[in-house]
């Protein structure tokens, strides 16, 4: 008997019709809006361009060394001849001053970025949501200590964390990966906790509760979903930030080391102090990473009007 | 409101304490002492020396605490970089620099922002508004170092009309004030509208001109009055990006600013520069923070304490 009924209790009908279409309804606003469909373009080329840079997904099956797809050669395959070469046929953003072919270190660069950007949210999503959901549940001294935390971390700007801890741990791609992690999961922490806060006092928290419904069931089944939505935000518009992060330490030189090609990288290695001459050194990454940033920026924009029921009254 | 203040000041002081903890013990790990791979040869007995000159061969403990004891008497010590130098006066020698160039990218960056946003609201839904938008998507999503070398290589290198780096006089300022104010404008301008087009849509407005008072004075008298205050709030989020934009805006265009100590004092394990800089920012970041609360409040009545 009571196992039906809490399961009636925790997802009423009319609950789950709404929320169904309310993130149909997202869906179909997200696809209407023309800046959302274009970083959505952007996004999803950057991510076949990042996939297929290369074919590792069946060169362990072949017992070979991954050979270039959408890049010409290797990231670090360099060449004599063309050291510093302007675009051409060859070489279509040219070469970079080792001789490598900067195409083929854009599109690997691509692969760097991406993932870091999506991992690091990824991972500041398990550490923030779990912290935040604690803090605005329990509220009192779990509340306190997990605020206090978070008002350390935002007291100097992430950026300049995650350069700290870089420096502790010194340059490498899961440093940047586990730097970038540590220092952005502070917003969706706090971002968490509001939403809990606010949604716990809510009438349907209160039902669930007066029903008999578990902590889990109320925390995972009623204030989680409905919570989610912000949360969905903030993450997708972390990634661009993440994006800039990398490239911006990277470009301090404690990011990615050589010769793993990252944008901010072949930027402040070689791009500014060549500048004056070999233009394409640093228009090329630059170009990229800005490419990048707007892309998936367009698309957390979109996704939050798309997610905000309040846009829907407004127009 | 004195006691709001006191206790934000007392939580302020905690958090830096912790903070400086933290960048101390953060930075002494680092792989590497300052004399490391220094440039001359230095014997054991040498190193030793110059170690125990600048309190190094003491546990880190004893060292944070001397560091401390220094810090109340805004002593910061003396940089191992430049040794007839210390931290204070480094820091007053360069930081002018650094703040000379904020001060005038807030200024353009309002400057521009606030009008471009006033005129997007006013001009809602004309291609006024979709153009001023278009530029403050470009102007959110593309980081300054991206514009600093976009503007060096069209206005420095390709039309040859202004310096590509350098601070030697207001010619060399319109490039790094550009590259670094088209963030904060692209915010100010984001803000400023959504904040201008509520208030139009406001009660007051509409009694405002069903009594036929003239456009101007709706405009200037009930919209934006309302409109602006809300943009206290913005400049609060703005300082921390400036200041580590400075970072990079000086190192693009050579600007003899404190923003290039960051770089170069981590590679050169300069322990008190490092440690001075992180607890000058924030405490910067910090006060504007609570300057911006404060204000809101004496701006805004319906804003009221717990």
């Amino acid at each position: 008997m009571a196992t039906a009924e809490l399961d009636v209790a925790n997802r009423p009908v009319s609950q789950m019709l709404r929320r169904r279409s309310l993130y149909r309804d997202a869906v179909r606003r997200f696809f209407r809006n023309r800046l959302s469909i274009i970083g959505l373009t952007i996004v999803v080329a950057l991510l076949i361009v990042a996939i297929f840079a290369d074919d590792w997904f069946v060169a362990p099956l072949l017992g070979r060394a991954p050979q270039p797809l959408i890049a010409h050669y290797r990231y670090d395959e360099a060449f004599v001849g063309p050291t510093g070469a302007f675009p051409g046929e060859e070489f279509w953003m040219g070469a970079d001053l080792n001789g490598r072919d900067q195409w083929s270190r854009i599109v690997y660069g691509a692969r760097v970025s991406l993932s870091i950007a999506i991992l690091s949210q990824f991972f500041a999503l398990l550490i923030g949501l779990p912290m935040g959901a604690l803090a605005g549940w329990r509220g009192g001294k779990v509340d306190y200590v997990v605020m206090r935390i978070v008002d350390i971390m935002s007291a100097l700007p992430v950026l300049l964390l995650a350069f700290l801890i870089m420096l502790r741990m010194g340059a490498s791609y899961w440093n940047v990966l586990l730097a970038l992690s540590l220092t952005t999961w502070i917003e969706i922490c706090r971002l968490t906790r509001g939403q809990f806060l606010t949604l716990r006092e809510k009438e349907f928290v209160e039902a669930a509760r007066a029903v008999g419904s578990r902590t889990p069931r109320i925390v995972f089944g009623q204030i989680l979903p409905n919570a989610l939505a912000p949360i969905i935000v903030s993450v997708t518009l972390g990634i661009p930030r993440a994006i800039f992060a990398e490239a911006s330490l990277s470009f301090l030189g404690v990011g990615i080391n050589p010769p793993t090609p990252s944008w901010g990288q072949m930027i402040g290695r070689e791009g500014i102090a060549n500048m004056t001459y070999f233009w394409h050194l640093a228009l090329f990454p630059a170009i990229a990473i800005a490419l990048t940033m707007l892309g998936f920026t367009l698309v957390g924009d979109g996704l939050r009007d798309a997610l905000d029921p309040k846009m829907v009254e407004g127009k | 409101m004195v006691r709001y203040i006191l206790t934000r000041l007392l939580g302020l002081i905690f958090v830096l304490l912790v903070l400086s903890i933290i960048t101390f013990w953060l930075m002494h790990g680092v792989p590497g002492g300052p004399w490391a791979y220094g440039q001359q040869l230095m014997s054991d007995q040498q190193l030793a020396a110059l170690k125990a000159r600048y309190g190094l061969d003491k546990p880190i403990w004893e060292q944070y605490l001397i560091w401390l004891g220094g810090v109340v008497r805004l002593d910061f010590g003396m940089s191992f970089k430049h040794p007839d130098e210390s931290v204070t006066s480094l820091i007053g020698r360069t930081w002018p620099v650094t703040l000379h160039l904020g001060a005038m990218t807030l200024l353009v960056a309002f400057g521009v922002g606030i009008p471009l946003g006033i005129l997007s609201a006013v001009k809602q839904n004309t291609w006024v508004d979709y153009l001023a938008t278009l530029m403050s998507i470009f102007g959110f999503v593309t980081p300054h170092f991206v514009w600093g070398i976009l503007f060096i290589l069209t206005f420095a290198l390709y039309l040859k009309w202004l310096p590509t780096g350098g601070w030697d006089g207001p010619q060399y300022w319109v490039l790094p004030v550009l590259a670094y104010a088209f963030a904060p404008i692209a915010t100010i301008s984001r803000y400023t509208r959504a904040s201008v087009v509520e208030a139009l849509r406001a009660d007051h407005v509409r009694t405002a001109r069903a009594k036929g008072l003239n456009e101007r004075a709706v405009m200037s008298r009930h919209v934006l009055r309302n409109a602006l205050i809300p943009m206290v709030t913005v400049f609060g989020p703005l300082i921390p990006d400036l200041i580590t934009g400075s970072i990079f805006i000086e190192a693009i265009f050579r600007v003899p600013g404190l923003g290039s100590y960051w770089v170069t004092s981590t590679f050169d394990r300069d322990y008190p520069m490092i440690i001075g800089l992180v607890m000058l920012w924030a405490v910067l970041i910090a006060i504007t923070y609570l300057i911006t609360d404060i204000l809101y409040v004496f701006l805004d009545p319906r804003v009221r304490f717990r």
